[in-house]
């Protein structure tokens, strides 16, 4: 070919390849209804799928304020900044996509925050509604996911307190409860992995509108395979965080000894860990709990100056963290849903005995002895050494 | 398909070729040889004749030394030379009686007696030739012609107007010099020179334009730069065979590695620190008589990056600017590219955030991401444009109507959306911090535009990669444009790529450019008080 003809056949070549293929998957910002928490029920008829979607309204308001959300109308009552769509379907799948019959826009979901599945949805099984969201690349597997004992719809309904969007809000609450660290935040990648697991039981946070029809982060939904078995509160929340690792920050109240009032402390590290052996069919589970805290407050007087007074405060402490641990342990015996993960952890230690383990799993769990071993340290008790008191 | 237009085209492209060289020959035939006559009327009709009679020639006649006889006359352009140092040097001592110019005998003796004895010029030559005395005229010199002599003299009496040497507008620096060059070519060169105290600094005069008659000058360090280099540099320089050369970007132009690339192949620079710095690392300089701008070659990309002001800094802020270079490099060839991208493809990319702000910006917006961001820079090129040609006083203007009009009344009316305001904002002032590579990062940031409204960030991916290859493709004087990242050299990229060392940490020259020399200085010659006992001369 000449060098005239090439050119003219490669440059041909290229404008055909970006012609043709013709600004694929270009879509609009304004086009887009960009979904921030969804929630799944079930429909009037239970065979059906209800999805409510919670969309973002953007726009600029007519006040001349630039980028603020919702409409901007009226001082007194704050406009809402969502949209709420409402969608019935066979599955999950054709109810998002029915969305579009009554919303203008296509949903997005990359920036979804939270998935809410209802109590009666849960108790049927999650799959038919999951599965959904594990092949539909867009939806994010770091997505909270939660469960309410009621419908998920009126969640994804309720009005955020700041006037800010309401899913933001409840992520950010979520996120904010590593301060108490007695509300387990669990991604929908969480939950997955867990479901696979055979024996491991999934969880997700418990949300709840409360009697002022306030949002209410509640503890822990608890499941067995696919199915909600149970809630857990927030003490036998916190007892099964310390146990897989999850403590991040929070609080352990003690009673001061001799009565000498409360002392609060800080967590600054905790760590679990979970040690299986398996011998002639019998399962020992040991449980390795080591958590460093600081001195938050004292409301009696004592003088933390002294060792022994730390050292009697830490065991105070292993004992509250015990309990806790304990009451998490014991819910989970009577649900029979190994929350814990300690069959992954037979599994881990000796894989040739928990082939013949796995399928008892059901009958070895609730006759399960632990051994808790609980190591506390206060170390950081800061300069104040000295109660506030009259000299 | 176009073979039989094609065919004639060639053949008419074969006459017109064969007739601009007969045009030379002729040309050449008729200001070839001819020497002087003895008669001094009748040189200077002819000088007249060739001339034509133009009204700046003046001719001066009078007699030698008091007498009647012995005539002579001075010839010279109005407003080339100095009509002082004509009237002290040249006419006074000839004309006066004093000077006992008619015991000599006439003719060649009598030119030489006066050359050497009488006339008080630093600069005179000799001249038998009637096309060289014309030149030598025409290029503001004084030509003396006696009576009976076939020679004449080319004496030296520069006087025409000049700019003063001042800060170049173009390449303003904070610290250093601040001299830049200025239109003659003799001011330039004395510059370098006072910069330059080496005798290596070689300076070689060529000609170019058939018409202009521009002299060009090869500046270089003898023992540093390549031979092979200046060779080149001027077989290319004589390849030039075009009538005019007004600027040094003709020159540019006409020899240049890669003619068809957007991408420049020689730098240039109106500062003589500049220009003294690159000949101290081995490259040539060719300046252009009649333009400030002087070209150095070869060319490395990034010496986009390089500014003066690098080397005045501290070695650490020098560094850390250098990389904020590259990073509004980068801001001004990507960003309306990326941000058409996240809007119209990859909205997952964006924190949640930000997407929301976004999407309240753009909503109601009636164009396209892409028209938007095309648009808005189409607009805002004209704008730049219109403030560069525009007559100062009205200049304001132009920025009020481009900043309220276009900046605030397009949002507020809901025509684009404020954060493409701010893209093409934050752009355009990127793009100006690396000011030699302006128009390449315009025509690259077009490309990748468009091709990110096509493909989202696989087109920008394509878009980096085609350019890349050819950059990596480029040649300046056998240099690879892209060295010393491509072929990669470890101390020349940490010398002056990566960071600005400290001085004395620059040991070398640039491997790629003067390789047969490369020693700067003695190694790690850290500065620091005095050792004990140490010689006072020199560590």
């Amino acid at each position: 070919m000449k060098l005239q003809n090439r050119l003219t056949f490669s440059i041909l070549i290229i404008a055909m390849t970006l012609i043709g293929s013709g600004c694929w998957s270009y879509r609009e910002l304004e086009t887009l209804g960009i979904v921030s928490g969804a929630g799944f029920d079930l429909g009037k008829d239970p065979e059906q799928v209800l999805l409510t979607v919670q969309v973002i309204k953007a726009s600029k308001g007519k006040g001349g304020g630039n980028g603020s959300l919702g409409d901007g109308q009226g001082q007194g009552s704050r406009p809402q900044p969502v949209a709420i769509v409402e969608s019935n379907g066979a599955t999950a799948f054709e109810a998002v996509r029915n969305a579009v019959s009554k919303f203008s826009r296509r949903l997005y979901w990359p920036h979804n925050q939270i998935l809410i599945v209802g109590k009666e949805a849960a108790e049927n099984g999650v799959k038919n509604y999951l599965n959904f969201g594990i092949r539909q690349t867009e939806l994010r597997p770091t997505a909270w996911i939660m469960i309410s004992p009621g419908k998920a719809g009126d969640l994804i309904r309720a009005p955020g307190e700041m006037g800010q969007i309401p899913a933001m809000e409840i992520k950010d609450m979520l996120q904010a409860q590593s301060a108490t660290s007695e509300i387990g935040s669990f991604t929908f990648y969480d939950f997955i992995e867990r479901l696979m697991s055979k024996t491991t039981a999934p969880l997700a946070t418990q949300i709840r509108l409360n009697k002022e029809g306030e949002v209410e982060l509640a503890g822990t939904a608890i499941f067995k395979g696919e199915k909600l078995v149970g809630f857990i509160g927030k003490k036998e929340t916190r007892g099964l965080l310390w146990v897989i690792g999850k403590i991040k920050s929070g609080v352990v109240i003690v009673k001061a000894p001799a009565n000498k009032g409360k002392v609060s402390l800080g967590i600054i590290h905790a760590a679990g860990k979970i040690q299986a052996e398996t011998k002639n069919d019998s399962v020992k589970i040991t449980v390795k709990v080591n958590v460093q805290s600081g001195l938050g407050e004292q409301t009696g007087d004592l003088d933390t100056s002294k060792p022994e007074v730390i050292k009697s405060l830490a065991r105070r402490e292993a004992t509250v963290i015990r309990n806790e641990i304990n009451a998490a342990f014991k819910k989970a015996q009577e649900l029979n849903a190994d929350i814990f993960g300690f069959g992954e952890a037979v599994h881990r230690a000796d894989f040739k005995a928990w082939k013949k383990l796995e399928p008892r799993w059901d009958e070895i769990f609730p006759k399960l002895k632990v051994k808790l071993i609980v190591k506390t340290n206060i170390s950081l008790n800061g300069l104040i050494n000295k109660p506030i008191s009259q000299k | 398909m176009f073979r039989k237009p094609r065919k004639r085209l060639l053949w008419r492209m074969k006459r017109e070729i064969a007739k601009v060289k007969m045009e030379f020959a002729k040309e050449e035939f008729i200001t070839k040889g001819k020497d002087l006559a003895l008669n001094l009327t009748a040189n200077l009709d002819s000088i007249q004749s060739e001339l034509n009679n133009s009204s700046d020639l003046i001719i001066r006649r009078f007699g030698l030394g008091g007498s009647r006889q012995d005539q002579g006359a001075v010839v010279f352009i109005d407003g080339l030379v100095d009509k002082k140092e004509v009237e002290w040097s040249i006419l006074r001592p000839l004309m006066l009686k004093e000077a006992p110019i008619s015991d000599k005998p006439e003719g060649e003796d009598r030119l030489e007696y006066i050359e050497l004895s009488l006339i008080t010029v630093g600069e005179i030559s000799r001249e038998h030739q009637f096309n060289r005395i014309i030149a030598a005229v025409l290029s503001g010199k004084t030509a003396l012609l006696i009576d009976g002599s076939g020679e004449a003299l080319a004496i030296a009496t520069p006087g025409w107007e000049k700019r003063s040497v001042n800060q170049p507008d173009s390449e303003v620096i904070v610290k250093g010099p601040r001299e830049g060059f200025i239109e003659t070519l003799r001011t330039n060169t004395a510059l370098l020179r006072r910069k330059l105290g080496d005798p290596g600094l070689t300076l070689e005069a060529l000609q170019v334009g058939t018409r202009t008659k521009t002299e060009v000058c090869i500046a270089y360090l003898k023992d540093i730069a390549d031979p092979k280099l200046i060779k080149e540099i001027k077989q290319r320089i004589n390849r030039i065979n075009t009538d005019g050369i007004l600027s040094a970007e003709t020159v540019e132009e006409l020899i240049e590695d890669a003619p068809l690339s957007f991408f420049a192949t020689m730098g240039y620079t109106e500062r003589p620190d500049v220009v003294s710095a690159k000949l101290l690392e081995g490259r040539a300089a060719i300046f252009v008589d009649g333009t400030p701008v002087v070209l150095t070659a070869p060319f490395l990309f990034i010496e986009n990056f390089q500014s003066p002001d690098d080397y005045t800094y501290k070695t650490y802020y020098g560094s850390m600017i250098r990389w904020f270079r590259y990073t509004a490099f980068g801001i001004s060839i990507l960003l309306p590219a990326i941000y058409v991208a996240l809007t119209a493809f990859h909205q997952e990319l964006l924190p949640t955030q930000l997407l929301i702000t976004m999407a309240a910006a753009t909503e109601g917006v009636p164009f396209p991401g892409v028209v938007e961001v095309l648009g808005l820079g189409v607009i805002f090129e004209i704008i730049r444009e219109a403030g560069i040609r525009i007559p100062r006083p009205i200049g304001q203007t132009v920025s009020i109507v481009g900043a309220l009009v276009i900046g605030e009344a397009t949002v507020t009316a809901g025509l684009v959306g404020a954060p493409v305001v701010i893209v093409v904002a934050l752009t355009a002032i990127s793009s100006f911090v690396t000011p030699s590579i302006v128009q390449e990062s315009k025509i690259i940031r077009l490309g990748i535009t468009i091709l990110a409204g096509f493909l989202g960030a696989f087109g920008i991916t394509i878009g980096l990669l085609a350019i890349l290859i050819h950059l990596a493709s480029l040649r300046s004087f056998g240099v690879p444009l892209l060295s010393p990242m491509a072929p990669m050299h470890l101390r020349s990229l940490t010398q002056d790529v990566l960071i600005r060392a400290p001085w004395w940490m620059m040991f070398t020259r640039p491997k790629a450019i003067a390789d047969q020399n490369r020693t700067r200085q003695k190694f790690y010659s850290r500065p620091g008080p005095p050792e004990e006992g140490e010689s006072e001369e020199n560590r």
